[in-house]
């Protein structure tokens, strides 16, 4: 037994020796593990919304399990002084964080929309759970790396959860209701139910606003001046949402919890408020979204970037505004195949474009993202009615109180409730639908959103560049004098810097670098003479094959040994430079993109 | 030869004793004697670095510090305090309530002059509380912010060994988009202590040596001679080899475009966006940011602001107009190599082949005065010729400055002066509108010749619009009239031959930095008085909410009438017809109060009434019908954040 494992251990460090003189990724080389059916180390349930605390609570718990991949850190504090934790998911044994493409998804910036974020948590769990099992994800988590904010407005995301009301706004306060003071009024949730419901007050038939219905369970607004009809008489008077006057001016929660969206606060065609409602003085005026933008600036690798919103179930990519005019056709072509095939990934989802198909942005994240970063940027809105019982494309009324009665068994109402108010007296709480219903899912379609909307994440993942040095050859012109050909290879959709980063100058070229005891005489680029792979193969005979031969496109760059490539590497493609090298021995050529990492590859000339 | 009229100063033993003597001495034997001192004596006459400013404006606040606060409102890339000075009397209300006017200078790098002005404006009102009796009771009803200095990094290189213009921060920046930081700049090559221009005998050239005058050069036009032509640069060597001379500098934003109205969005590189410096951050925070300390935006008292910047809508115009700032353009020629072909597909596909919009997009963003706004701008502007004498400025339209922010979003009047453009003195006209360089030169040359260009304009490494200097207007030589008849000859590097280690024999010359920013020293207290007067013409316009004593009238055994009456009796409104727009000023809102809710209730309307605006002596009457037993309290309270703050009054029904 033991001469066996032995063995094994030999032969596994043989193999092993062999592959790193491969330049293959010792990942390869993965055991084979058994998986069970209830193979499963950390658990977690994702049928249920997690409050900040608890976030931390599961973020803690995921890192503890698989501390070799996962690092929990914080980008800053928000305004009431919760972490913005991030998850950084990177697999050290394949290379440093900041050699690989990383994907960046956050969520929840409006307070209220808060499924997001077990979208992250269920994406940290997956890929984990599933390392060692599944092939895919384990190509995944070795090439990229990830990083996860389950939510960048906690502020917003406990407030919601613990009291209710809207929460849209990250939690600076503003002065709503311009009376000098500042988030001094905002809802108590009186009965304890974690709702802000609305408040009735008793009056004299005639004085009110609403009656109760026929069946006497729920109030509902009198009808007025009806033709042939005499108008209702209302007993019942609508005072506000759930709460106390908390400033003694007779209203009831005017001035709640901040008052601004934090999605307008993004410099990418910012306006002010009177133009964009809800940003504020200047770019960047919130804490959050300082730390967001610094955390971004630091991580320069980010390739891919996706925010989670709710809801409509969309895919949505930029321009936030018309103004922006539309995106270059190379950006174009990476968006519509990684939107299009989200389209078929989550059910129901439509991919479209924010300015035209929904309503105009100013300053929103995505265009941050596009614009600022050149970072390919989606923004999904989650969740749609699934109530679309017969999948013509309609939900009617009927479908949805047929799936609100029979499928999520009435879960979305609150029964109307008497209660004492300690300034009004007896009051009615009433509220047609809870805070579970309407933007977010039913607790138990919520799995299925965090998988459908990772496996979205994943293929935009996959899809950032991933560039490599191909191959290197010599050509032997004469005794000192040779061609050096450098294949570059890029495997995925994105290129490495997208038409947006080098219109607008944000990332720095890829440079390509031959070092050595030797001088670059001249540097060219061989025109392509592959096309690309996503033509298809009945028009691949149309097109002329490139020029054959040596004919190269030379380069005029001062410094010919670190070669600037300002279009980085193409999509899905294969481009060769050669320089005219004099000199002899071992020439070390180097690939470095901000992007995709630094890649070196030697040869010796001789 | 080297400094031509500036005495700078900068801080030695013997300097800190001079500043000693002009700011300590007086203020402490003023206080001690009660010795009068005249406004002459506490305006300096030359430029402060930033080590003395701090020193004055220590000195200043100690003086009287009951009236004088110094604050710093946050620091400088480099670390440099950027200082605000809040003056306000011991009288009247609470400073944060009085209605205030904020200063702001020294945006522009090289508008120093502006920072002089305002230190001698604070000065003014300091020195003269408790002397003179308008400055006295205006600041008893007024505050006042000054930042003297918004941009101390850049402002510093005034005070370097080597003069060049500069108008932005020292933020490391990419000009020349090769992804290496300020790795060319200018060097003083003649080693006069400036960065003046070289020129060089070129048939490629675009200019030619003036006939009448040879310092002068002009652009060349279809009949000048090859023979003749010659190039321009900036002062310096190529440090780069790339052929471009000083193209990438020391760094530099300037903050007076860095605010977010009408900002040009033309690619600028990784982290430049609006607000992206922090001197911006710390001007626009300071006027906005909510203090959780205090619970509430402690500025938003600012009813006007005055800055003293290069745009100038006191003496040239009147009102606020944008300038053209240029937005993205697609990519072009940079195509990645293999992508052409997969790029023909997808023209095809449904995102890409939307049809074009109808209507062009429209920048949502006003870019002039409103109308209702126009006398606002249209007295001061009279009112500011007839105190300072200056009748006439040059100024271009503005793109992303303070001035626009400031009325375009903040919503409050807003108001420019440059201080110092020639004027009258010499004629000048306005400088011919410069056209942007083309987006996307295709070759090499044509990219060298723009670089070279912005070079030149944006004065970055270069000088200052000294390249542009020989442009057509006229401008110069007026200039050198000024030099030769005003300044005694001072304020012209004459063409000297220099042997140039890339570019062989050339001539440098050419105007001497600053010069044509900021008036010789001698000018600045005259500046300062004639400013400091404006100042409290300007600051006692704003709005002036009242509330007179409200009447009660019993209509019947428990009714009661309330009548109040509201009264702007200053002389703008309380707020603009675009602060109404931007609904950045809070309204009037004036609230009653009942004793006994139970016993008390109103015949209709609305116990809290809020009024957008009040114009320039206007009045309005608010009546309520309140049914209650007599005798009962009302409290009623008036605030008008910038209109004096909050009035309470009580009436009992009777």
């Amino acid at each position: 037994m033991k001469n066996i494992i032995k063995k094994q251990k030999r032969t596994a460090f043989i193999i092993a020796c062999l592959l790193i003189t491969m330049g293959v990724s010792l990942a390869a080389a993965q055991d084979f593990f058994p998986r069970k059916w209830n193979t499963r180390k950390v658990d977690l349930s994702f049928n249920q919304y997690y409050d900040w605390k608890e976030v931390e609570q599961a973020l803690r718990k995921l890192e503890k399990a698989y501390p070799n991949f996962l690092k929990l850190r914080t980008a800053g504090k928000t305004f009431q002084g919760r972490e913005l934790w991030y998850m950084t998911i990177n697999n050290p044994d394949t290379g440093a964080e900041m050699n690989k493409c990383a994907m960046y998804m956050d969520a929840n910036i409006h307070g209220n929309e808060i499924q997001g974020g077990e979208i992250g948590l269920y994406t940290i769990w997956y890929l984990m759970e599933n390392y060692a099992y599944n092939d895919y994800i384990r190509k995944l988590v070795d090439e990229r790396v990830f990083y996860i904010f389950p939510s960048v407005n906690p502020d917003g995301r406990d407030l919601w959860l613990h009291t209710g009301g809207s929460a849209r706004s990250g939690q600076v306060p503003q002065d709503d209701d311009n009376d000098g003071l500042y988030d001094e009024d905002g809802p108590e949730d009186l009965d304890g139910d974690g709702e802000v419901g609305a408040m009735y007050i008793k009056v004299k038939p005639g004085e009110g606003t609403h009656r109760l219905n026929d069946k006497g369970d729920r109030l509902v607004p009198i009808q007025k001046n009806i033709e042939g009809k005499p108008d209702e008489l209302g007993d019942y008077k609508y005072i506000g949402s759930e709460g106390i006057d908390n400033d003694d001016d007779g209203r009831y929660n005017e001035d709640s919890g901040g008052g601004y969206d934090p999605n307008r606060d993004w410099p990418s065609y910012w306006q002010p408020g009177y133009i964009q409602r809800g940003a504020g003085a200047r770019p960047f005026s919130w804490p959050s979204s300082r730390h967001i933008r610094d955390f971004l600036y630091a991580h320069p690798n980010v390739a891919g970037l996706q925010a989670f919103h709710n809801s409509g179930g969309m895919i949505l990519r930029g321009p936030g505004a018309q103004l922006h005019g539309e995106y270059p056709a190379s950006d174009l072509a990476v968006y519509d195949e990684i939107g299009r095939k989200g389209e078929k990934i989550i059910e129901g989802y439509r991919y479209i474009i924010i300015w035209d198909d929904l309503y105009t942005v100013w300053g929103g994240f995505v265009d941050f993202g596009h614009d600022s970063l050149g970072v390919f940027s989606f923004s999904n809105e989650l969740w749609t009615s699934r109530a679309d019982l017969d999948s013509d494309g309609n939900i009617t009324e009927e479908e949805s109180e047929f799936f609100d009665k029979y499928i999520d068994m009435d879960n979305k109402a609150i029964s109307m409730h008497e209660i004492d108010h300690p300034q009004l007296g007896k009051i009615l709480i009433d509220r047609d639908m809870t805070k579970l219903s309407g933007r977010v899912p039913p607790n138990w379609l919520l799995e299925e959103l965090c998988h459908r909307n990772m496996a979205f994440c994943l293929l935009h993942a996959y899809e950032m560049p991933l560039p490599v040095i191909k191959k290197v050859t010599a050509e032997k012109i004469n005794s000192g004098l040779f061609r050096l050909k450098v294949t570059l290879y890029n495997e995925r959709l994105m290129p490495t810097m997208s038409a947006a980063a080098i219109a607008n100058k944000v990332q720095r070229p890829d440079v390509l670098s031959v070092d050595g005891n030797i001088k670059v005489l001249a540097a060219g680029l061989k025109p392509t003479t592959s096309l690309p792979a996503g033509i298809p193969a009945r028009f691949r005979r149309f097109f002329r094959r490139g020029r054959a031969g040596d004919d190269i496109q030379f380069i005029e760059q001062k410094d010919l040994k670190n070669l600037k490539l300002n279009s980085g590497i193409p999509s899905r493609s294969e481009v060769e430079y050669q320089f005219l090298v004099e000199g002899k021995g071992q020439v070390t050529v180097k690939l470095d993109c901000v992007k995709g990492g630094m890649h070196t590859k030697t040869i010796n000339l001789k | 030869m080297r400094l031509f009229y500036l005495n700078r100063i900068s801080l030695s033993v013997t300097k800190i004793l001079i500043l000693f003597l002009i700011f300590l001495i007086p203020a402490l034997s003023m206080e001690a004697a009660g010795i009068e001192t005249g406004s002459e004596a506490t305006s300096s006459n030359f430029y402060h670095d930033f080590a003395s400013l701090t020193q004055v404006l220590k000195g200043l606040a100690a003086q009287k510090p009951q009236i004088a606060k110094l604050t710093s409102i946050g620091k400088s890339l480099q670390g440099k305090d950027l200082w605000m000075l809040e003056i306000s009397g011991t009288q009247g209300k609470p400073k944060g309530e009085k209605q205030a006017l904020l200063i702001c200078a020294n945006l522009e790098g090289d508008h120093i002059i502006g920072s002089e002005v305002a230190l001698g404006i604070a000065n003014y009102l300091i020195g003269q509380y408790g002397q003179d009796e308008k400055v006295t009771s205006l600041l008893d009803k007024r505050t006042f912010y000054i930042i003297p200095r918004a941009n101390p990094d850049g402002a510093e290189l005034f005070f370097a060994k080597i003069q060049k213009d500069h108008q932005g921060n020292l933020k490391a920046r990419d000009d020349d988009y090769d992804w290496l930081l300020d790795e060319d700049g200018p060097e003083d090559l003649n080693q006069d202590g400036m960065i003046t221009m070289m020129r060089v005998k070129d048939k490629e050239g675009e200019w030619y040596i003036d006939k009448k005058d040879p310092r002068l050069m002009k652009k060349k036009d279809a009949d000048t001679s090859l023979d003749s032509l010659y190039k321009l640069y900036p002062e310096g060597i190529d440090n780069d080899g790339d052929e471009l001379y000083n193209e990438d500098g020391a760094g530099g934003f300037n903050i007076n475009r860095n605010f977010p109205h009408n900002f040009g969005y033309k690619p600028k590189g990784l982290g430049v966006y609006p607000t992206s410096e922090n001197e911006t951050v710390a001007v626009i925070d300071f006027m906005t940011k909510y203090v959780a300390k205090l619970k509430t935006q402690p500025h938003r008292n600012i009813c006007g602001v005055l800055i003293f910047s290069k745009y100038d809508n006191l003496a040239a115009g009147t009102g606020i107009e944008c300038g053209t700032p240029t937005f993205p353009e697609p990519p072009q020629a940079e195509q990645a190599p293999a992508a052409g072909m997969r790029m023909f597909f997808r023209m095809g596909s449904r995102r890409g082949a939307q049809a074009a919009p109808q209507a062009p997009p429209r920048d949502p963003q006003p870019k002039k005065t409103e109308t209702k706004d126009n006398p606002i701008f249209k007295s001061t502007s009279d009112k500011y010729k007839e105190i300072t004498g200056i009748k006439n400025a040059v100024s271009e339209k503005p793109v992303g400055s303070m001035l626009e922010w400031a009325y375009f979003q903040f919503g409050v009047p807003a108001f420019s002066a440059n201080l110092w453009s020639l004027r009258e003195e010499s004629g000048q006209t306005p400088p011919a509108k410069k056209r942007a360089p083309s987006a996307k030169p295709d070759s090499t040359a044509d990219r060298r010749a723009m670089f070279q260009q912005m070079a030149a304009r944006a004065g970055r490494g270069a000088t200052q619009g000294q390249g542009a200097a020989q442009s057509k207007s006229g401008n110069d030589e007026k200039w050198l009239k000024w030099i030769d008849e005003k300044n005694g000859g001072k304020g012209f590097v004459n063409w000297t031959k220099f042997k140039h280690k890339q570019l062989g024999e050339v001539e440098i010359g050419g105007f001497q930095p600053y010069l044509r920013i900021n008036p010789p020293p001698e000018k600045i207290p005259e500046l300062s008085e004639s400013h400091a007067k404006f100042v409290l013409h300007l600051a006692a316009q704003f709005a002036e909410i009242t509330m007179d004593s409200p009447q009660v009238e019993k209509l019947s055994s428990d009714i009661f009438q309330l009548k109040i009456k509201l009264h702007n009796s200053g002389q703008f409104p309380y707020s603009t017809a675009m602060g109404q727009r931007t609904r950045n000023i809070t309204p009037i809102v004036l609230r009653l109060k009942f004793e006994d809710d139970d016993d008390m209730k109103l015949f209709g309307g609305s116990k809290r009434i809020d009024l957008s605006n009040l114009d320039p002596g206007a009045e309005k009457e608010y009546k309520w019908i309140i049914i209650s037993s007599p005798g009962k309290k009302i409290d009623i309270t008036m605030w008008a954040r910038n209109g004096g703050g909050t009035t309470k009054k009580t009436v009992v029904l009777n």
